[in-house]
């Protein structure tokens, strides 16, 4: 299996044999974040080729995302495109981009399909609001845990568009098809050439996510672990395509295993959702211990409370009680349950007036 | 009128003609093209500069005189947007790339795409730093081995002040694109940093692209010498643009500037002919 030090020292491989003339659209160089700590990997790769991807759009529109990201998004476009007559366009914006005048600025550029990152999409969307985008068809999202509420409220401002995701990383590239009519926003189909496996499959099937593929024709990758846990369907799909891989988020945030039982983000903020009048905002840090040599989980709930939480006679007590009994932890059994068999320490409730989340809103996370 | 498109590359011829004669050729092509918008410009007076109030008026789509597939740019202003084209056929950077490894570093986001699309038109594969990710944006340019930076003035100042402490040892030239007068603490930066890095100031509007390049005086002035893809002139002490970047897909012609400069006189620092831009100058 190959990690982040790996793929560090095999990035820049394929770099002398990029050439210095219109072939080197095909190219990119990238590099991670460093947000979740350690040295950035820096990689330089080829943009994905499949023609599926980004081909049938004439104006489109990146939001968010690293500069990097963005960048790759229109090497990206111009590669889909590079043999096209027609008037073709990319826009890109960022965070420094949500200004006054970008309301304007989207309708004169009258994107028909968006790809960007879902934080940024939804903060876009709450910053021009009542925007008119007539032949907005499309929006592909991703980078991001992709929640229901996600969904409908893009839906309930564009009812007529398809909205798909796309899954990919910085080092690696987009791995995924546009998706097909079959799959769910969590299900995609690989990219030729990209080979996935899952390591420790768990009885579910359940794992780290691996990938295999060429960064350039002179640098394969194999076995990368982005740090997202999934599994493999065993079906092949009515699409035709043989191989389906589902994301279940990423390890130790969006998914967390811990005494035995695995939380995820999509139930925290189901349950949350229910909570919704007396929280402004959430962020629940899982942690496990060990008493007796049996580990026992503990979940800290960091909310914003609304003045109706405040106003309410032992407002911890309440939300506490309240999450444990909705938030279920297994297909049976609420946090509530596992609490009173020992199995998870009573929650903890901790208010905040601000949660700092950094780039990504995080929902979920491990204790460091 | 019989409706004339231009093509996507420059015709060669235009290389060779005169500065004087590539604006008239684009007056000409302007007032037979497709679109309407510099005929009822000069409708009734064809000395009529172009504003910032047109383009900002003005829809793209109803500017281009160019077509084909590129990057666009939203510009933000105070009084409202403008959005820019670059062709990526025939886009190129407006100064010499000196360098193999280029490193994109500018607070401007929408300038780096800019800058991004120009590279990769140079041939040259760009790292785009970050200014808010300023400290692994910088590891990943010693990684790719950077020697050369393209920055705004915010951006130059990160990297400056960054790589005083911590240097990009390959590094070799720095431009930095500004779009007023050079700003006095990336001055300073420029000054303590190490004297193996060349580094050279152009003024650039967000809505032209590159004017020229600036020669700076020991008397905090600054004396702006025409760009090879520009035409500029001076008319009641503000500066005039023709666009001859064949890039841009709606190229301007005789554009008024906010600039406010002198008529074309003798720079103090290389004796070439220059425009002189004041300290006090802002947008």
């Amino acid at each position: 299996m190959l990690g982040r030090d790996d793929l560090a020292a095999l990035g820049l491989q394929g770099l002398p044999d990029i050439p210095h003339d219109e072939r080197i659209w095909d190219y990119t160089v990238r590099s991670t974040s460093g947000t979740t700590g350690g040295t950035p990997v820096l990689v330089a790769r080829h943009v994905p080729k499949d023609p599926r991807l980004l081909a049938d759009t004439d104006r489109k529109l990146s939001a968010g995302g690293t500069l990097g990201h963005r960048g790759t998004l229109v090497s990206m476009f111009f590669y889909a495109h590079r043999s096209d007559k027609k008037d073709a366009s990319i826009a890109s914006i960022g965070v420094g981009d949500l200004q006054p005048s970008l309301k304007a600025a989207l309708e004169e550029y009258n994107p028909d399909s968006l790809w960007g990152v879902v934080s940024f999409v939804l903060k876009l969307f709450s910053h021009v609001r009542n925007i008119q985008l007539p032949t907005l068809r499309r929006v592909t999202w991703g980078g991001e845990y992709v929640s229901d509420q996600s969904v409908e409220i893009v839906r309930g401002l564009f009812p007529k568009i398809k909205i798909e995701s796309w899954y990919g990383c910085a080092e690696l590239g987009n791995l995924v098809l546009p998706q097909c009519p079959y799959q769910s926003r969590f299900e995609f189909h690989p990219l030729a050439g990209v080979e996935v496996t899952i390591d420790s499959p768990d009885e579910k099937g359940e794992g780290a996510l691996l990938f295999s593929t060429a960064l350039t024709d002179n640098a394969y990758v194999k076995d990368y672990r982005p740090g997202e846990v999934g599994s493999i369907l065993k079906e092949p799909c009515k699409c035709g395509e043989q191989i389906t891989f589902m994301v279940g988020g990423r390890i130790d945030f969006d998914i967390i295993r811990l005494a035995g039982a695995i939380l995820h983000v999509e139930e925290c903020e189901r349950a949350m959702r229910d909570l919704a009048l007396y929280i402004a905002d959430f962020q629940i840090v899982a942690s496990e211990h060990f008493e007796n040599g049996a580990p026992r989980g503990e979940v800290d709930l960091r909310i914003t409370p609304t003045k109706e939480l405040l106003q309410m006679p032992l407002p911890e007590t309440f939300i506490k009680n309240e999450f444990e009994r909705r938030f279920f932890v297994t297909p049976s059994k609420t946090l509530g349950a596992l609490v009173a068999e020992g199995i998870f320490r009573p929650s903890k409730v901790t208010f905040m007036s601000e949660i700092q989340h950094g780039t990504k809103k995080v929902r979920l996370k491990r204790a460091p | 009128m019989e409706q004339k498109k231009f093509v996507l590359k420059e015709p060669p011829s235009m290389e060779k003609l005169s500065k004087e004669k590539q604006v008239q050729e684009l007056r000409d092509l302007a007032l037979a093209g497709e679109s309407s918008f510099y005929r009822s410009l000069w409708k009734s007076d064809p000395s009529t500069p172009l504003t910032l109030e047109h383009l900002q008026k003005i829809p793209l789509k109803d500017r281009s005189y160019r077509h084909g597939l590129g990057f666009v740019r939203i510009i933000h202003l105070e009084i409202g947007h403008v959005l820019s084209k670059i062709l990526k056929s025939v886009a190129k950077l407006p100064f010499d790339l000196s360098g193999e490894r280029p490193f994109i570093m500018c607070a401007d986001e929408q300038l780096s795409l800019e800058l991004l699309v120009r590279t990769y038109g140079e041939g040259r594969l760009p790292l785009l730093g970050e200014t808010r990710l300023a400290r692994s944006s910088l590891t990943a340019g010693k990684t790719y081995g950077v020697d050369t930076a393209l920055c705004d003035a915010a951006g130059a100042l990160v990297l400056l002040s960054n790589i005083s402490t911590s240097p990009i040892t390959k590094l070799r030239t720095l431009s930095i694109l500004t779009e007023g007068f050079p700003d006095q603490k990336v001055f300073e930066q420029v000054s303590k940093t190490s004297k193996n890095l060349a580094v050279n100031w152009y003024l650039s509007l967000p809505e032209t692209g590159m004017l020229g390049n600036l020669c700076l005086t020991t008397k905090r002035t600054a004396f702006l010498h025409e760009g090879e893809k520009i035409h500029l002139h001076e008319k009641d002490g503000t500066l005039l643009v023709d666009t001859l970047d064949g890039a841009l897909a709606a190229p301007l012609i005789c554009y008024k500037t906010r600039i406010q400069t002198s008529p074309l006189t003798s720079c103090e620092a290389c004796g070439k002919s220059g425009y002189q831009i004041f300290e006090n100058y802002s947008r």
